[in-house]
């Protein structure tokens, strides 16, 4: 990652039904989770790694829009 | 604006809100992921709570 946290990476959270979760985990040894956020259908989030989060958990019908592509939590290929 | 509890904290995924998790030992220990509380806060819920704490104090 970036040394400066305003330059690592992002991706976009979109939520596909309402309640989908989003929690962030720490970074280091232990990882607790820090921070949780609910998104409604529609809603979206753009979420970055930074020096505090170094991994996040996603539950709920969502599409990720990543630098690796995007992924759909529901395992579905196609969007819509 | 309507606030619910839901808006300011999610129960831990981990304990499923109890606090506390089944070690490999076969006894309950305090689940580490939102240390025994049960609950994370959410960014409104982080917000709010450091509002609270500020003003309460004045
Ligand atoms: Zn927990």
């Amino acid at each position: 990652m970036a040394d400066s946290p305003v330059l690592g990476d992002y991706f976009v959270i979109r939520a596909l039904e309402n309640g989908v979760q989003v929690i962030g985990m720490t970074r280091g040894p232990e990882t607790r989770f820090h921070h949780a956020e609910k998104l409604d259908k529609n809603e979206v989030m753009i979420a970055q790694f930074t020096e505090h989060t170094s991994a996040m958990k996603i539950r709920g019908k969502a599409l990720l829009y990543t630098a690796h592509g995007v992924i759909r939590t529901d395992g579905e290929l196609n969007e819509k | 604006m309507q606030i619910s509890m839901d808006d300011l904290e999610l129960p831990c995924w981990d304990c499923k809100g109890s606090g506390e998790v089944t070690s490999e030992e076969g006894t309950l220990v305090t689940c580490d992921k939102c240390s025994g509380t049960g609950v994370i806060l959410t960014t409104l819920g982080q917000t709010l709570l450091s509002f609270m704490k500020k003003h309460l104090r004045q």
